[in-house]
């Protein structure tokens, strides 16, 4: 018999690997209790190996847990409607309406800035990919949103939030690309992670400002409240307490500062505060607070000036009024494009 | 039709957007992508949630889903990559890597060795002896064993050569081996082996 000819020349390692070996060690039957009878005693030299791969096979039995059938049927029902959905929605208004039934959870406050209602567009990461959401916030725009966890969120100029629509149990997640200030709902059991591309900050229930935009250079984060730790690629770990501001430098180097957290995060109240700044930074803190470009004549003259200053309103206009009266300068607004010039000396009218 | 033939066809109407097919995947399949990513993790809500969003995703993916005849093995592997990138980015952060990423099978084994009602000093001597395989050796014989995964098969999910996982395979049977017959294990193992007068 092949069968068995093959069985003359197995080792312990053989048997065991065996699928019929194994079959009958697991689960006997009469016709295989007595065909490996049989072999035994017409082979009796195979005896202690066929012991030695029975005891093997037999203490790698493994037991599986029965599955909880309503959770099963549920989780069924669940993608089964997802399919369904998915061959019904064919245009994009349907796309549309379906990005929305999907974030019933997360409610959304829109903010009304410069006498505009702020219009923020939703739409998929990846329309195929449906369980995630993406707020965009255009430049000169600020919106918040409410998670479904209960985290608040402000979302400054310029900035793009990724966030799970259904979210794991386990970890509560979103990635960040420009500026943020969170206040996270406290859940001990379920950490908060705020990923950017620099670093990753692991959240405690706290509030704290991260601003990482993909254009610049630099990222940082500053803490107002609670604990927080900021992970970067190389695993470092750093642990911040309140009052303090991590910045990633442009040799992404780490560097911790003592700062005053209101100066950072009180673009969320619609006040732009100014410490001691110099015009080159200001500068491009009002284009995005404002989404325009602004050139300044001969920038490398004036580009150390400093200012302080807390801005309240919204107006652009207002603004250069201020800091024309701290150190003066004519300014032109076209559409977008504002030009400075400090050159007073320089009678001409700008063009 | 075979198995493999009979696997195609439902694949490929999933792949269309079949209700009906993605049901026989799911019933099929449901229990056994389970029952292998508790070997990974004791957290079986995580385990629900991210087998619920592997089918969302190849719900998505449709007709760029790659095409397959053995079902269960797409789903194994593909679930195994969701595992091991959820483990290795968030848990890690989480300081929560060991209790999670290492592939466990001595915990069923020996609810099964409780359930037979075998001796406590044998159990250890058992348990001891699975316990000095490595993670990718019991996660092999998972595979090789329960899931009835070629050696090519279970070669490509963890991409490495056909003759390495052989080659842990026979390492880990041998270890087995040696330690029961070291051990008097031998003996007193045949009270709770079969009920047979061989």
């Amino acid at each position: 018999m092949d069968r068995e000819s093959k069985y003359q020349d197995y080792t312990v390692e053989d048997f065991v690997q065996d699928d019929s070996f194994r079959n009958w060690v697991v689960s006997p039957s009469a016709v295989l209790n007595s065909y490996w009878i049989d072999f035994q005693s017409k082979y009796p030299e195979k005896k202690s190996a066929i012991e030695l791969a029975r005891q093997i096979v037999k203490s790698i039995i493994v037991i599986e847990e029965p599955l909880d059938e309503i959770e099963y049927q549920a989780s069924l029902s669940f993608v089964k409607d997802y399919i369904s959905n998915k061959n019904f929605r064919k245009s994009l208004v349907s796309k549309i309406t379906e990005v929305w039934s999907k974030v019933a959870a997360v409610i959304l406050i829109p903010v009304l800035l410069a006498g505009i209602y702020f219009y923020a567009n939703y739409h998929f990461v990846n329309q195929d990919s449906g369980n995630l959401i993406q707020y965009i916030v255009p430049e000169g725009q600020k919106s918040n949103l409410l998670l479904a966890d209960g985290t608040k969120v402000w979302l400054n100029s310029g900035t793009t939030l990724t966030v799970a629509a259904n979210g794991y149990k386990n970890v509560r997640k979103v990635v960040l690309s420009g500026e943020a200030y969170f206040e996270v709902a406290k859940n001990k059991s379920v950490p908060f992670l705020v990923e950017t591309k620099d670093f990753t900050i692991k959240v405690y229930g706290t509030s704290f400002n991260v601003s990482s935009y993909n254009y610049q250079k630099t990222s940082e984060a500053i803490l107002k409240e609670g604990v927080i730790s900021v992970v970067s690629g190389s695993d470092e770990e750093i642990k911040m307490v309140p009052g303090q501001r991590l910045l990633l430098n442009e040799e992404k180097r780490f560097n911790l500062s003592e700062v005053d957290p209101s100066l950072y995060t009180s673009w969320k109240d619609n006040v732009l505060k100014i410490d001691n700044e110099k015009l080159d930074d200001l500068i491009v803190r009002m284009e995005h607070w404002y989404g325009i470009r602004i050139y300044v004549d001969d920038l490398d003259r004036v580009k150390d000036l400093r200012y302080t200053l807390t801005i309240k309103t919204e107006s652009l206009k207002e603004m250069l009024e201020l800091m024309n009266y701290v150190v003066p300068f004519k300014y032109k607004i076209d559409g977008e494009n504002i030009y400075l010039n400090y050159n007073l000396t320089n009678n001409k009218p700008m063009e | 039709m075979t198995e493999h033939l009979k696997n195609q066809i439902i694949w490929d109407n999933f792949r269309q957007g079949s209700r009906d097919a993605l049901e026989w995947i799911y019933e099929n399949n449901y229990a056994s992508l389970f029952q292998y990513a508790r070997k990974f993790s004791k957290d079986s809500d995580l385990i629900k949630d991210l087998i619920q969003e592997l089918f969302v995703e190849l719900i998505d993916s449709g007709s760029r889903l790659s095409t397959t005849n053995n079902i269960r093995f797409y789903l194994l592997k593909s679930l195994r990559n969701k595992l091991s990138k959820f483990f290795s980015k968030d848990l890690k952060l989480l300081g929560q890597l060991d209790d999670f990423t290492m592939f466990n099978l001595v915990d069923s084994i020996e609810n099964q060795l409780i359930k037979e009602e075998v001796e406590e000093q044998i159990q250890n001597q058992i348990l001891n002896a699975l316990k000095k395989l490595s993670a990718k050796q019991q996660e092999i014989i998972y595979l090789r064993f329960y899931k009835g995964l070629s050696f090519n098969e279970i070669a490509e999910i963890f991409d490495v050569e056909i003759q390495t996982v052989r080659n842990l395979l026979n390492r880990a049977i041998n270890s087995l081996k040696d330690d029961f017959q070291k051990s008097n294990i031998t003996k007193s193992l045949i009270f709770f082996l079969l009920e047979l007068s061989v």
